[in-house]
């Protein structure tokens, strides 16, 4: 059998080898864990290529830069900027430039139905299950965007900056009393004033929440309507049912937690807690009984734990079984 | 403007530094254009923080310009970028852990899995070191090279599935593939030694 290098173990993982190959290679990992390790970097590296596809545009990101530059040496900057206005005003005009986000590239390839050239150009980005993703928008805004969820915008902010949202993000906005920022979902709009937040709105939960880190945000069910302005700490929590509630004092770690890869839950209810697991490993979890569902916990996972690992300790709190049903399902059950 | 990795012709990082040392700004623009991204994603695989990779990278830049302009080497930019992004990054998860201890300190433990035992703090760095050198040999392949090993790794797509996304034929995805692990096992030591 040959030697167990790069080009063995990258068609490993990509799921490529003969049964005899694979053989070898499982019989060579289960020697040690730092040979395990190897698998576990290229596994990684395929997970972060999403999760930091940057659809960035780096001329903004270096028109930041560079007044640093400047501040370097003084003597040179006035040449330096009469230089640079022709290539900021491109740079103005450029709003979006694609970086090399896979996701983004797929999700870009499907040519719009119209095909029309006039309309201004709606991208649409996506994460799938266990993906997440940041991109910076023309107008610089940062957009975290957590698993399973779609963001659509225009690459054109002339006077309104509205994008549309299906799922998780956190938003970090300039703010710009003449180009207010606003994320519409299913259930309501929310226009920043000068602000970091969160959104999370689901097209299949029954609840949408936003919650506000820095600044202040203005809710309300669409556009028309009077909204209801948050502080740092509150939070906005729509239902079907109970319509608006409002919350102070939040724990913002709960929340926010996710865009430093932490997943914090905080007197979740279980059922709440599964769906979330679900989207960020891309897996099945079913209860045993529905009177589990409402069972709510407290616990923070910070070091990227499985979702195996993580229903461990949820099991341990709530005195729950954990049974593997299938490669990527699992079933809890009362002990 | 071209997405931030480049194709890596060997000789451009170092013209442009030099045209950026002589105080040409938009050369040193083109060299952040081509390393950020994979800078980034390079930090990122030490310290699993996008906001925070993004600062280093901007710091690490600036850095280079002052060198530049006080008219230090401009020689082998490329390894002088990715030598500094680890220092940098090393040295960040240091101070975090030194903020962890202090933290943990003066909180409750939480009940710890009575079997999990965690790895030692060398293990994990030995860890990150290989996810960083293997995100960074990524990077460097040729763009449609790496486009296909990542959505090989990815969701195991079959060479038609990508043939078809990436408007090219079944046959040059498969010699792709096998250039581009063939160029990761030049570059990468050899699996299975953490050091």
């Amino acid at each position: 059998m040959a030697d167990i290098d790069w080009v063995l173990l990258g068609r490993y993982a990509a799921g490529e080898c003969t049964d005899d190959e694979r053989a070898a290679v499982d019989r060579w990992l289960a020697a040690s864990p730092a040979r395990q390790a190897t698998l576990g970097a290229i596994d990684r590296v395929a997970a972060q290529a999403d999760r930091t596809a940057s659809v960035v545009d780096h001329a903004a990101r270096f028109a930041k830069l560079r007044s640093r530059l400047e501040a370097e040496t003084p003597s040179r900057s006035v040449a330096w900027s009469r230089r640079w206005q022709p290539a900021m005003k491109i740079a103005a005009g450029v709003l979006l430039v694609l970086g090399t986000s896979l996701a983004g590239y797929m999700a870009f390839q499907r040519p719009s139905p119209s095909g029309d050239v006039a309309q201004p150009i709606v991208h649409t980005i996506s994460t799938a299950r266990g993906q997440r993703m940041s991109l910076r928008l023309g107008d610089g805004t940062l957009v975290l965007l957590a698993p399973a969820s779609t963001l659509r915008f225009t690459a054109s902010y002339t006077s309104d900056r509205t994008v549309q949202l299906d799922g998780e993000a956190v938003f970090t906005v300039t703010h710009d009393e003449r180009r207010p920022f606003r994320v519409r979902t299913r259930a309501f709009v929310a226009r920043d004033l000068g602000t970091r937040f969160v959104v999370r709105a689901y097209a299949d939960d029954s609840v949408a929440n936003v919650v506000v880190a820095e600044g202040a945000v203005a809710v309300a069910r669409d556009a028309a309507v009077d909204s209801v302005v948050l502080s740092p700490g509150d939070g906005a929590r729509l239902t079907t049912a109970a319509g608006v509630t409002l919350a102070h004092g939040l724990s913002l770690d709960s929340y926010f937690g996710w865009t430093e890869g932490r997943l914090v839950f905080r007197r979740t209810p279980l059922a709440d807690a599964i769906q979330q697991i679900e989207r960020w490993h891309d897996v099945e979890i079913r209860l045993a009984s529905p009177a589990l569902a409402a069972r709510s916990f407290s616990a923070t996972f910070e070091h990227g734990e499985s979702a195996a690992e993580m229903l461990q300790v949820i099991g341990a709190v709530l005195k729950l079984d954990v049974t593997q049903t299938g490669r990527r399902s699992y079933l809890l059950h009362a002990q | 403007m071209t997405s931030g990795m480049a194709d890596d012709a060997p000789e451009l990082p170092d013209t442009v530094a030099a045209a950026a040392a002589a105080g040409d700004v938009q050369a040193f623009e083109r060299l952040f254009a081509i390393y950020a991204d994979p800078l980034c994603r390079f930090i990122y695989s030490y310290v699993d923080s996008w906001e925070t990779a993004e600062e280093l990278v901007d710091d690490i830049f600036l850095q280079l310009w002052i060198r530049l302009r006080r008219g230090e080497s401009a020689r082998d930019v490329k390894a002088y970028l990715f030598t500094t992004a680890r220092n940098r990054a090393i040295s960040h998860l240091r101070h975090r852990r030194v903020e962890a201890r202090h933290r943990d300190r003066q909180l409750p433990h939480e009940p710890a899995a009575p079997e999990h035992v965690a790895p030692s703090a060398d293990q994990q760095l030995a860890e990150r070191e290989l996810i960083a050198a293997l995100q960074r040999a990524v990077d460097m392949l040729p763009r449609r090279q790496r486009e296909v090993v990542l959505l090989k790794w990815q969701r195991r797509a079959s060479n038609d599935e990508i043939a078809q996304a990436l408007g090219i034929a079944s046959a040059t995805v498969a010699e792709h593939f096998r250039r581009a692990l063939q160029q990761l096992r030049a570059t990468l030591p050899a699996p299975g030694d953490l050091s």
